[in-house]
């Protein structure tokens, strides 16, 4: 049997640092985001990523497809901007992938895991300092949009909604990279394959240019699938047109991939060794 | 005397691979276990168990009493662990790691930064405190790990291969850390390869093998079964053998030709009463050692194989 005041001690220690809670899950993700964002700002590569990437991304395609596009009369600044943002989101999400591979080859995981800290801790403060890039992303994207003669048609709401929208995309796929960093774990074999999502999803996408354009075959595939969608109703945002139809899409696509995404990376976080 | 931690029966399996079949131990309060075993044994499999971040298949395990599969987050708040890789944040400075782990252990950022201070100073790294742990040697970095989990000062401190890889003096700045928390009351469970890690620090040894206990004891106790410290002896010219022979008789068995090899259960005094009985018979020696039981010996003699052949 234990003395008594080693027994009392215990006792409160396990009072004390209880893990336990909606409480400490947050707290608990503010403090791993803060630690995730001194990082990503130490990181080279994420500053270019974040302030250069996207512009030259922008700037190619419009120089690559404006021509083309009008051919169709589509206003392509007005089309393109919507899907820049989306990769932009993407390649942030990707990046998390590489970043939590790290952590889990360094044994950070672990060491975290066998803390008493909220389970939901390291996925939250992945998604937390995530977030907080993706909107200095904005932050730098929109207003450049805005020199190449995007226009938000309708108002502040709009620009929120477009926002919101935004971060909700990148709520889910952060979350569904986390998935795949969790599941494959060495940052080499994660590195290599963060990429094979993006050629469907993004390129396959009614995003850069209309489903028409795809072969017939594919359609079908380019205007069910969840990015198209999203783009649709972002571009519905900033041109004012109809909404409810692609935002309710959207809104049903991502919460049931979040959903599905959220639940097994915390039960993979919960078993991985 | 009270038992911190407790494992009866600990059974895990990976795949095919029985990494752990039936472990049992138990640590009294405020000792030092040491765990032996080469690579492979199932010592990191053991405190992966014990530190909630693996389930055994079967069996169970205690810390103050708290059950380890049905109570794992008490178990948390109760241990600190440092894994066998040092598990801190390289792009991070090493103050803004223990910082980190300090605020995650729910000190306010204020008393986080002064606890930090503080053990920086007790881990000789205050001037290495603001550089990023990335440019840190080896040494460091393990000083680091062993200071970050202790931020919050735990009953248990679970410690997995702590000094592996490291140079002498590395290793031994660790262990005078390592007994300074022993003096402290805290509990600890230390895994190592290496049977002078365990005989320095640790009051009681487990040996592992394959995933079982196969001998326990003082370090003394695993000594004294492999037979203790022996002298050597090599001899200038092979033709003083029977020579050199007569002239330790009574001293103990004399095994070997050419390099002579003696029990030494005195050590030093033993073999000064070797060189003093060599000199006296005028006979010259190309060289004498005090040799003590490796790892691999006490392996030898417990199992029977190497530890090498094991992994």
């Amino acid at each position: 049997m234990m003395a008594i005041d080693l027994q009392a001690k215990a006792k409160q220690l396990v009072k004390t640092r209880c893990e336990v809670g909606i409480g400490r899950a947050i707290a608990d993700s503010f403090i791993i985001g803060q630690r995730n964002l001194i990082r990503l700002s130490r990181q080279p590569a994420v500053i270019t990523g974040v302030l250069v990437f996207p512009i030259v991304f922008l700037t190619a395609f419009l120089l690559a497809f404006e021509r083309s596009m009008a051919t169709q009369n589509i206003d392509y600044i007005q089309y393109l901007v919507p899907i820049i943002t989306l990769q932009a989101m993407f390649f942030t999400a990707m990046n998390s992938a590489s970043n939590l591979a790290g952590d889990i080859d360094t044994g950070m995981l672990q060491r975290c895991r066998a803390m008493p800290i909220s389970r939901a801790a390291v996925l939250g403060g992945l998604l937390i300092a995530y977030l907080v890039r993706a909107i200095v992303t904005l932050a730098i994207l929109l207003p450049v949009a805005y020199l190449y003669g995007f226009r938000f048609q309708s108002g502040v709401f709009s620009v929120i909604g477009y926002i919101l929208l935004t971060l909700f995309f990148t709520t889910v796929a952060v979350t569904g990279y986390a998935l795949l960093a969790l599941g494959l774990k060495k940052p080499d074999l994660v590195q290599s394959l963060v990429i094979v999502p993006y050629a469907p999803f993004l390129l396959l996408s009614s995003g850069f240019s209309p489903a028409e354009n795809f072969p017939n075959w594919l359609q079908p595939f380019v205007v069910t699938q969840p990015v198209s969608h999203i783009a649709a109703a972002l571009r519905a945002l900033a041109d004012g047109d109809p909404l409810l139809i692609p935002l309710l899409w959207s809104v049903a696509w991502l919460t049931v991939l979040l959903g599905g995404f959220g639940w097994t990376a915390i039960w993979l976080y919960r078993r991985i060794s | 005397m009270d038992v911190m931690v407790e494992a009866r029966g600990l059974e895990k399996c990976f795949g095919r691979t029985r990494a752990l079949q039936g472990i049992d131990l138990s640590v009294p309060a405020g000792s030092v276990l040491g765990v032996l075993g080469p690579n492979g044994a199932g010592k990191t499999t053991t405190i992966n168990c014990l530190t909630t971040l693996l389930k055994p298949d079967k069996g169970y395990a205690t810390i103050a009493g708290y059950d380890v599969i049905k109570q794992p987050a008490a178990v948390r708040s109760l241990i600190g662990v440092t894994g066998q890789f040092a598990a801190v944040d390289e792009e991070l400075t090493a103050r803004e790691n223990l910082v980190l782990f300090g605020r995650l252990l729910r000190l306010s950022a204020t008393e986080a930064t002064k606890r930090a201070t503080e053990l920086l100073g007790q881990f000789e790294l205050l001037e290495a405190g603001n550089r990023r742990v990335k440019e840190f040697s080896g040494g460091m970095r393990r000083r680091l790990d062993l200071a970050a989990s202790i931020v919050a000062e735990p009953l248990v401190l679970f410690l997995d291969e702590p000094t592996t890889g490291l140079d002498p003096r590395s290793r031994r700045q660790l262990w005078d850390m390592v007994v300074a928390l022993k003096e402290r009351g805290i509990t600890i469970f230390l895994t190592t390869q290496y049977l002078e890690e365990a005989d320095e620090l640790a009051d009681r040894i487990v040996v592992i093998d394959r995933g079982t206990v196969i001998a326990e004891g003082t370090s003394d106790d695993l000594k004294n079964r492999v037979g203790g410290t022996f002298c050597k002896l090599e001899l200038a010219d092979p033709k003083d053998e029977s020579k050199v022979r007569r002239a330790l008789s009574g001293l103990g068995d004399i095994t070997g030709t050419g390099t002579l090899t003696l029990a030494a259960p005195d050590g030093v005094t033993t073999l000064s009463e070797v060189v003093r009985r060599v000199d006296a018979i005028g006979v010259t020696l190309a060289d004498i050692s005090l040799c003590r039981p490796s790892l691999d010996d006490v392996f030898f003699a417990l199992t029977g194989h190497t530890t090498g052949e094991t992994t």
